[in-house]
């Protein structure tokens, strides 16, 4: 495959079994989990998000859909997959993803359908297309009423969905899990590795939830609300302090403490030169516009290329921060005398065209949600 | 008390649920290695590559030097496996008055007792069989890789023509005949001994106290035991 | 409470025809799935009932070991019994192949005796009689002019 020893020993067999999809993998993953607790939060305690939570919940959708894309595509017989149902083996990490991933995109759908009941309602009594008058009739499930008590029971309903949401995408950060149970890598196997995924996954979600933001209220023409920003901004700033914090503990820890495997990652870190560079410069600068963009909002000012700025890096930042966590880990070898480079093909199902594909594919599909549930009625800007 | 009765069946099933594992008898194989009788002359790669279809460039067994030399300093641990051993060794750039030890070692699955690569295999495609061999069914075998990640030993490899995860099986086909595995039957030198757990010639060679297993901290209980094998070797 | 009601009724009925297709494939064997599913991708799945165990030991052996070599060679398998290159006829011969009707062709090339005799870091000389002044002994000629590779050693 693409990797070729570069120092040292390895054992014969070893090469880079995990490419860039399953880079992608844990990507989306956490950017699902970042996105959830964004919901939850604005379910739970921040009154001020009530104005986000459709487009939050309409965009994680696809994010959960194609969450399985790269998995599919990384698999040797990705025809068999349905195996992880039929004959799971529940000592193991990856057969429980199958039921957390379930159980996610089950109460995703379903606090979708509380949350735009009264709007299913509307469009499928007022819509002039007949083919979508009867998709959206179908969608009401026979429910029509829509008055106060109903919208109570909603909530209520919203609000029980939203707890099992949270812990099913917390569980799904377990992928982090999956990687710190692989004793035999001592770059994988540390307590600290699931926490630090965790945040950063959070940091991403926000990041991505202020991005889409900018994008919807744009499209919408929707006026932006400073306090929205300055709230996303100010949790989004915490998760990527806790995570680069945690980073940078783990990396001093190991650096301190000095073990055999110490020596290799030293040096198989030279090949990570780059991704490295992005995650501590990138870390950095994100947090102090993140900074920045809170303080201007709390003046009421919205500052929309800093926010953009910020929220790209930060997403660019996660994702190199899982590469070097896949990729990097992968590159020393388990005899712990040496290392391998790692290039990834263009083309091919394990190439960078397809990654590119699986990552661009929840933002195509993401229109194609707003569509049938748009998050904001679309109106004209008053003309001065 | 009906419930304490109900609680009581409860608690004993689900025990054993739990020990529900492939029941071990005591004629488990074990495969011992001597490593000062290997010479590295590559021929249990060859045999085995021919027994077992093994694709190029991947290996089920291989052959390791290790070179241990000081140049006044503490020691220096060099180690080398060229094509897995197959075509022997060439010569070391390492002046010989210098060198400490040096000795080969061949590797291969170490048919872990407590396998990692069997806990983590989404759909149960992998697992230990009553002789304590761990195989691989490919027509179930997903190609997640997950168990490639797990191993310690690097002993499994991932089958770029198949595209499952393809592992060492001491020969099962040959085993269950009665036979050796074939890296055991072309040795010409005896360094590969293979054999039930209570067969004489094995109990020999556990009764010695010099004998190692391979990183024994991750607590996998490997059941390739080696001799006359030095602390770098892992 | 209707839409309540309502969406659970669809959840669980989406969930029993969950449970009902996992019960049903296990139930209907490995030649239904994962084997339709493979028949369309084009591999070639063993699927049988009695599991990959049981295929495995049907695998045909390639080389079977000396004993088997002694059916039609007995004078060499005699010979080499009592000399020291008493390991496994294959070690040299390499596997049988198609053997009866195939000749199995050993190189009697230098190079090939001296892959286990010559001298190399690592090698061990109370495991195998090395020859020390390898570029010297017998040079321009074949080891086998002199030595009977089936009974080598003479001193």
């Amino acid at each position: 495959m693409s990797s070729e020893i570069v120092e040292g020993f390895v054992y014969p067999n070893h090469e880079v079994f995990w490419g860039v999809l399953i880079v992608i993998y844990p990507y989306l993953v956490s950017i699902i989990t970042g996105m959830v607790t964004v919901y939850a939060i604005a379910e739970f305690w921040r009154k001020e998000l009530k104005d986000i939570e459709k487009l939050v919940v309409i965009s994680s959708l696809p994010f959960v859909l194609s969450a399985l894309l790269p998995l599919l595509l990384d698999l040797g017989q990705p025809q068999r997959a349905f195996e992880i149902y039929i004959t799971p083996n529940f000592s193991s990490v990856m057969a429980v993803f199958g039921i957390v991933y379930l159980t996610e995109l089950f109460a995703l759908l379903g606090e979708m359908w509380f949350l735009f009941r009264v709007d299913i309602v509307r469009r499928a009594m007022n819509e002039e297309n007949s083919v979508l008058r009867l998709f959206y009739k179908i969608l009401t499930l026979g429910v029509y009423d829509t008055d106060e008590e109903a919208i109570k029971v909603d909530r209520k309903a919203i609000k029980i969905l939203t707890g099992i949401e949270l812990i099913a995408a917390w569980c799904l950060s377990y992928v982090s899990f999956l990687f710190g149970v692989v004793k035999s890598n001592p770059w994988w196997n540390t307590t600290i590795l699931p926490v630090s995924f965790v945040f950063g996954g959070l940091a991403a979600g926000g990041a991505m939830v202020m991005l889409l933001y900018l994008l919807f209220t744009e499209f919408y023409r929707v006026d932006r609300k400073p306090e929205i920003i300055s709230t996303l901004a100010n949790y989004v700033f915490y998760f990527m302090l806790a995570a680069f914090a945690l980073e940078t503990i783990n990396t001093i820890l190991y650096a301190y403490k000095e073990d055999v495997a110490w020596a290799v990652i030293k040096l198989a870190s030279t090949q990570l030169a780059l991704p490295l560079a992005i995650q501590v410069i990138g870390s950095l600068e994100a947090l102090l516009f993140l900074k920045y963009v809170c303080y201007k909002c709390n003046m009421g000012k919205i500052n929309t290329p800093f926010i953009a700025i910020a929220s790209i890096t930060i997403l660019i930042v996660v994702f190199a921060m899982r590469w070097n966590m896949v990729i990097g880990a992968q590159l020393i070898d388990y005899g712990l005398r040496g290392f391998v480079s790692y290039t990834p093909p263009l083309w091919g199902r394990e190439g960078l065209i397809a990654a590119l594909a699986v990552l661009m594919a929840p933002l195509i599909m993401l229109p194609v949600v707003a569509y049938f549930f748009p998050p904001y009625e679309k109106r004209v800007r008053a003309v001065l | 008390m009906k419930r304490r009765e109900f609680i009581r069946i409860l608690v004993a099933g689900s025990a054993t649920l739990l020990v529900l594992k492939p029941v071990k008898s005591s004629d488990i194989f074990v495969y011992v290695i001597d490593s000062s009788r290997c010479i590295g002359c590559g021929k249990c790669v060859k045999a085995c590559r021919a027994e077992n279809h093994v694709p190029e460039g991947k290996y089920r067994t291989w052959v390791e030097r290790y070179v241990v030399y000081s140049n006044g300093e503490l020691e220096n641990v060099y180690v080398e496996s060229p094509m897995g051993g197959e075509f022997g060794f060439e010569e070391v750039d390492i002046d010989t008055e210098r060198i400490l030890r040096a000795y080969f070692v061949p590797k291969l699955c170490m048919h872990c007792d407590k396998p990692p690569c069997v806990k983590v295999c989404p759909v149960n495609a992998t697992w230990i069989t009553e002789e304590g061999v761990v195989l691989v069914d490919k027509s179930h075998c997903i190609g997640c890789k997950y168990c490639i990640q797990a191993c310690p030993y690097g002993a499994r490899y991932f089958n770029h023509h198949e595209k499952v995860v393809d592992k060492c099986t001491w020969c099962y086909h040959r085993i269950m005949r009665g036979m050796r595995p074939a890296c055991v039957t072309v040795c010409p030198t005896g360094a590969r001994v293979f054999g039930k757990l209570t067969d004489e010639h094995i109990q020999d060679v556990l009764k010695e106290r010099d004998i190692r297993i391979l990183k024994p901290e991750l607590n996998t209980r490997p059941k390739v035991f080696y001799k006359n094998i030095g602390w770098e070797v892992w | 409470m209707k839409q309540v009601e309502r969406s659970l009724i669809v959840f669980i009925n989406i969930l029993i025809i969950f449970i009902i297709a996992i019960f049903g494939l296990r139930v209907m064997g490995e030649e239904v799935y994962p084997g339709y599913a493979d028949r369309i991708f084009g591999v070639k799945g063993i699927y049988g009932k009695s599991g990959e165990e049981k295929e495995l030991e049907k695998e045909p052996i390639h080389a079977e070991g000396r004993e088997d070599c002694r059916k039609c060679h007995q004078e060499i398998y005699t010979k080499s019994n009592e000399g020291k290159h008493s390991f496994d006829c294959q070690t040299c011969h390499g596997p049988l192949g198609e053997h009866p009707s195939t000749d199995m062709i050993v190189t009697n090339s230098r190079e090939f005796c001296l892959g286990c005799h010559r001298s190399t870091i690592g090698r061990d000389p109370a495991a195998i009689r090395i020859v020390n002044n390898w570029e010297e002994h017998g040079k321009g000629r074949l080891c086998v002019a002199c030595h009977d590779p089936h009974s080598p050693w003479f001193d």
